[in-house]
């Protein structure tokens, strides 16, 4: 019995047509009707604001003893100035981390012997500490909760903690095409408006403990904040409780926000954004969307349920089940505090990203031409309104509706009556928002992927902006491989052995050698690795100019593996037998110009003029992608590092544009040999024992 | 192939890192949980317990069988029939059941395998309970066994055990430990895992899969459990309409398990080329959850490792700095159980090391016991996370089968609790005696494996 999914484009009549176009299953009996739905009975609620201003609200609900408290405060990362962009992101992870008289072990274990939870989270509107007790236990979650609302203690080791480890995130996600993707797109739909700040590893770096201090005693106010009670409790004894453990928070002018910076809509156009040798591009269409108290928001969630909310969408069903070009495609409305935004997304192979992104902008222009059908309309809303008692299961759920609905200044309407407004939308409005939001001719398109593959096919689409993986402008003719401006001298070069260590975490887990021999005119450069089980072999045969001649890799052990490549006549021909997970067989044809085979790089740069500061571009062939890419290194400050082999005066360089970001410390003195190796991410690290 | 079946799997590798047992039970003063039980003339076992207040109502289905009720050469058909119960049914087509409760607006669907029983559940909005009740009774009466989607299967699960067991750091060594707790020779029921061998499974006709399904997934071995905003006597005349005429079946055969751990002692060393460091895994034998030592091993497990500030993650977490981590796998069979703790060793901290210090906490509480506080802690502990689970109706359903399946009665839900409030200091000091001892255990050493000790 095959897939009933549609396999044409009117995935309306697919659907209707499913059982009938099945003769085999002809016989086959419809699941029944729906009974008539059950008004909804959504909990009562109480609201009232304490004499410093802290707004307060109390949602009973009997049903299970629990309770939860969640305070809302109005210092996201939307609050944030741009060069500190993280700073709240770090604050709610420390926040919970000791308070002026509980060290965090004493926040702990006063929450567990209760048996119930404490935490703390940032989003763009705001940052969140939340508390889950039984209900009989409400007076200590209270307690606690205002304890980290006014006084934690933001211990400076748990700051620098947070800080450095977000900052190692962050890097490893730039290399993540999906996170330049989403980026990008954030960047160019909200320009200077305070949606659009990023963190960076400038701005990660600059944070400390005195800065999220003063943050946090300028944005954690009760005028400035929100909480929601729900549960098994009594809005009297509630109203008691915030008076005594929240009475005390002093009021303090909080800053207003300022919403601006928007930029002004453009025609369509989309921004490539160049990953040299990707095997996959990430794509996103975006457009501003709605301010919250919009009327077309419930039309905007029935039309993305539609187009791309789900596996049960057209997105789905056309790119992934029809036409087998991306694993997932989605779309998304948000409705945040200011601006929101609607969004289309799609991770697709090389070859088919310009074929994705035009269906992606059929299936829009299709949604402002052409009403959705009834089938749809019925499964969209059918999914919608039927989850909505679902969502609102247990305490802590409703509470969190109804803070969000109040965050957003929205009367309470707005969650009572979803359901209503959802079933009240009708093709014709879908037609009309689409119409009104979705302009196929003002869309913000963001394309990451191998733009020298991509950028003729996709200027047939739209006018194309080029960017390299840092976001410069990049001109179509640096698309070309081109050697390094750097000089580099091979007579330089000495026969000899290198050895290193490889350790994970600090045990060991193989070793590795490096040999650098003549070999005719020329040098041949051998590496021998064992990783765990795995033994891999390459072998680099090159010119006295650095130029590439032959190439081979091996592997043994968990699976077998050759690569073998060579340079004739200006271009890099061989093939790889390599296994499925690091791209399976392939064939090379690439042009050589400029390039060198990987570990010739490592050659070079111990032979070049290192200062700190100067950055040394390599075009490396990759073996798995079978493409050339520009390989950065970027020379850092000299430290002092101490291996097996020594202690050594050596520059810490990043390296960027390979198969993963890395760090490596390379001598101070000439030759520049490598001393150190980290992988970011992972917890590799490769050392140098010996030198022979 | 399809995204929608790596959802359903095995249960026991959701259990990681939960702090206990998927314990059912409630105490008195915790709230009542009103409910009705029948049976249909064909066996099936109905449990209705309406809270009217709810817009959502679970529909729950327990098959009673696990891994344990496979004999010797028919290992992982419990879990491979898990993943046929979502290839369609007569009036259902393949893959077809989660895309009608996805349209429903339903949630929380699933099936899982484990040990003890085999479970499929979705949460629905109250009106569409006849739609639920429709597509459980579908397949329980017309499951497509056919050989297309016995082969299919066999290779989705091939894959399922590649991705979640050998490539994965660990899972390998911990099954090893969760199934080397038990005598193979009397208690083979637990002495083999759930995924089974692939010489059973490629060995199993289509008649051996077919036989299994008529014994196991009829009527009469299965309960059907309804919880959350529904009408009682609208439900009870839709279940006579669509369970009613599904035929029973003679009764399911039981295997045995007896003195399971009379092997111990034992101890191993596993060489995992995905480990990035070493690990300790110590697993004891316990009792049966109907035993009366039951509650205090069980609250001696919270006192060890539940919370920051418990003896194991204090000791060998925050104080010396020699483990990364301490999991518990708290498990309860319907019959002998599994106490286990998985320790990952910190950078350059030896396993004999590790070893050592969690044997001195173990020595120290066999000693000492535990100090009214810490028990006390842990009641209340036991007590918070049975009232959070039942927060949703597919918590209080799985509880209502838990108490039904484990304690043969679902009326065990409401005293179930009492049994731990009654738990004193020197129960727990006695427990830790009898089963926390060297003898009673299955000790094994996780090493990254260096390139020389490979093939």
């Amino acid at each position: 019995m095959p897939c009933i999914k549609t396999a044409r484009p009117l995935a309306a009549l697919a659907l209707a047509g499913a059982l009938a176009a099945a003769p085999a299953h002809a016989q086959r009996q419809p699941p029944p009707e729906p009974m008539p739905a059950r008004p909804l009975a959504f909990p009562a609620f109480r609201e009232t604001t304490l004499p410093n201003g802290l707004r307060l609200i109390v949602v009973e609900n009997h049903a299970h003893p629990v309770a939860s408290v969640s305070l809302l405060v109005g210092a996201g990362t939307a609050h944030v100035p741009a060069a500190q962009a993280g700073l709240a992101n770090v604050l709610g992870d420390v926040l919970t981390r000791g308070t002026r008289t509980r060290s965090a072990t004493q926040l702990a274990e006063a929450i567990e012997r209760t048996g119930g939870r404490l935490s703390a989270g940032t989003s763009t509107d705001y940052t969140g500490i939340y508390a889950s007790v039984l209900s009989e236990n409400l007076p200590l979650a209270m307690e606690l909760v205002a304890d980290v609302a006014q006084n934690a203690s933001l211990p400076d080791s748990e700051v620098v903690a947070v800080r450095d480890r977000a900052a190692s995130q962050l890097r490893q996600r730039l290399a993540d095409p999906g996170t330049l993707a989403n980026r990008r797109l954030i960047q160019e739909l909200y320009g200077s408006h305070p949606y659009g700040r990023l963190r960076t590893a400038e701005s990660l770096a600059t944070i400390s403990r005195p800065m999220l201090e003063q943050f946090y005693r300028t944005y954690f106010r009760p005028g400035n904040a929100l909480m929601v009670v729900a549960g098994d409790v009594r809005a009297a004894e509630v109203e008691a409780q915030a008076r005594r453990w929240f009475g005390g928070w002093t009021r303090g002018e909080v800053p207003r926000l300022a919403f601006t910076g928007l930029p002004a809509p453009t025609p369509t156009r989309i921004t490539l954004v160049n990953r040299p040798g990707a095997v996959q591009s990430s794509i996103r269409i975006g457009r501003l969307g709605v301010l919250p108290a919009s009327a077309d928001y419930p039309a905007l969630t029935v039309m993305n349920k539609v187009l791309g909310g789900g596996s049960d969408a057209r997105l789905f069903n056309i790119l992934r089940e029809q036409h087998g070009w991306t694993y997932g495609a989605y779309s998304d409305v948000d409705r945040p505090v200011n601006q929101g935004r609607l969004l289309l997304l799609a991770e697709t192979r090389t070859a088919v990203t310009d074929s994705a992104v035009a269906e992606m902008l059929t299936q829009i222009r299709r949604l402002t031409r052409e009403p959705v059908s009834a089938t749809e309309m019925a499964a969209a809303k059918g999914y919608m309104n039927g989850s909505f008692p679902i969502q609102i299961l247990t305490a802590e759920q409703v509470a969190g509706e109804v803070a969000i609905t109040r965050l957003l200044g929205l009367p309470i309407e707005d969650l009572l009556q979803r359901r209503e407004r959802v079933a009240a939308v009708t093709p014709a409005d879908i037609q009309r928002v689409a119409t009104r939001y979705l302009k196929p001719d003002s869309l913000q398109i963001v394309v990451v992927g191998d733009a020298a593959q991509l950028v003729d096919k996709l200027r047939a689409i739209a006018p194309v902006d080029l960017v390299d993986a840092e976001g410069r402008p990049i001109d179509a003719s640096a698309l070309t491989v081109r050697a390094s401006t750097e000089r580099f001298d091979a007579s330089r070069l000495a026969a000899g052995v290198h050895e290193y260590r490889v350790t994970m975490q600090g045990n060991p887990v193989g070793t590795a050698a490096y040999t650098l021999a003549r070999d005719g005119d020329g040098w041949k450069r051998s590496t021998a690795i064992t990783f765990g089980p795995m033994r891999q072999s390459l072998e680099a045969r090159f010119g006295n100019a650095f130029e590439p001649r032959e190439y081979r890799e091996t592997y043994a052990g968990p699976f077998d593996a050759t690569v073998e490549a060579r340079v004739v006549n200006g271009r890099i021909t061989g093939n790889a037998n390599l296994p499925q997970q690091m791209g399976g067989p392939k064939t090379y044809d690439a042009s050589a110009a400029g390039a060198v085979w990987s570990g010739m790089d490592e050659l070079m740069l111990s032979t070049a003029d290192l200062a700190p500061g100067k950055t040394i571009v390599i075009p490396v062939f990759n073996s798995t992608s079978g493409s050339v890419a520009p390989t950065s290194y970027k020379i850092g400050a000299a430290e002092s590092v101490t291996v097996p082999a020594g202690t050594f005066q050596a520059y810490r360089v990043d390296v960027t544009g390979g198969s993963s970001p890395m760090t490596v410390w390379l001598k101070v003195d000439a030759p520049h040999v490598l001393v150190k190796q980290e992988i970011v991410g992972q917890p590799i690290v490769v050392e140098l024992t010996a030198v022979r | 192939m399809n995204k929608r079946l790596v959802r359903s799997g095995m249960a026991v590798l959701a259990l990681l890192g939960a702090a206990s047992a998927p314990l059912a039970a409630q105490g008195g003063q915790a709230g009542r949980v009103n409910f009705e039980t029948y049976r249909l003339p064909n066996g099936l076992r109905v449990i209705l317990a309406p809270d009217p207040a709810v817009g959502a109502v679970s529909v729950n289905v327990w098959y009673d069988v696990g891994s344990r009720d496979e004999p010797a050469g028919r290992t992982g058909f419990a879990h491979l029939f898990e993943h046929m119960m979502f290839q369609g049914s007569a009036n259902v087509a393949k893959g077809d059941h989660f895309v009608l409760v996805e349209r429903a607006g339903g949630d929380m669907q699933n099936g899982t395998t484990e040990w003890n029983r085999t479970n499929y559940y979705q949460t629905l909005p109250s009106n569409r309970l006849n739609l639920g009740l429709w597509l459980e009774a579908d397949r329980m009466r017309s499951l497509a066994v056919t050989q297309e989607n016995l082969d299919n299967q066999r290779q989705v699960v091939q894959e399922e055990k590649r991705q979640r067991v050998d490539n994965q750091p660990y899972v390998g060594a911990m099954y090893e430990t969760l199934i080397g707790l038990y005598n193979p020779q009397t208690c083979f029921p637990y002495a083999h895992s759930i995924i089974g061998s692939f010489d059973d499974l490629n060995a199993a006709s289509l008649d051996d899969v077919k036989n299994f399904f008529r014994t196991y997934y009829a009527p009469n071995n299965a309960t059907l459990t309804l919880t959350g905003g529904f009408d009682p006597a609208q439900a009870r005349q839709m279940i006579q309409q669509y369970f009613g005429d599904i035929a029973r079946a003679p009764d399911a055969p039981r295997t045995t398990c007896t003195q399971p751990f009379t092997h111990l002692p034992q101890a191993r060393t596993v060489q995992d080329p995905r480990a990035p460091l070493p690990a300790v895994m110590i697993a004891y034998g316990v009792p049966a959850p109907t035993e009366a030592d039951y509650p205090a091993v069980s609250l001696l497990n919270s006192i060890l490792v539940s919370g920051q500030n418990s003896r194991l993650t204090e000791r060998l977490v925050n104080r010396e700095k020699a483990a990364i981590s301490v999991n518990p796998l708290f498990l309860a069979n319907r019959g002998p159980s599994t106490a286990m703790y998985w320790l990952n060793a910190a950078q350059t901290v030896e396993p004999a090391r590790l070893q050592a210090l969690f044997d001195e906490e173990i020595e120290r509480v066999r000693r000492e016991g535990v100090t009214e506080d810490e028990l006390t802690k842990a009641r209340n502990g036991m007590r918070a996370q049975q009232i959070f689970e039942r927060q949703t109706p597919h918590g209080t359903a799985e509880a209502l089968q838990f108490s039904t399946h484990y304690f043969g009665d679902p009326a065990h839900i409401n005293r179930s609790l009492e049994p731990y409030m009654a738990v004193t200091r020197d129960d727990i000091r006695r427990a830790a005696e009898r089963y926390l001892s060297a003898q009673n255990r299955i000790v094994v050493t996780v090493v990254p494996a260096p390139a020389a000790a490979q093939e």
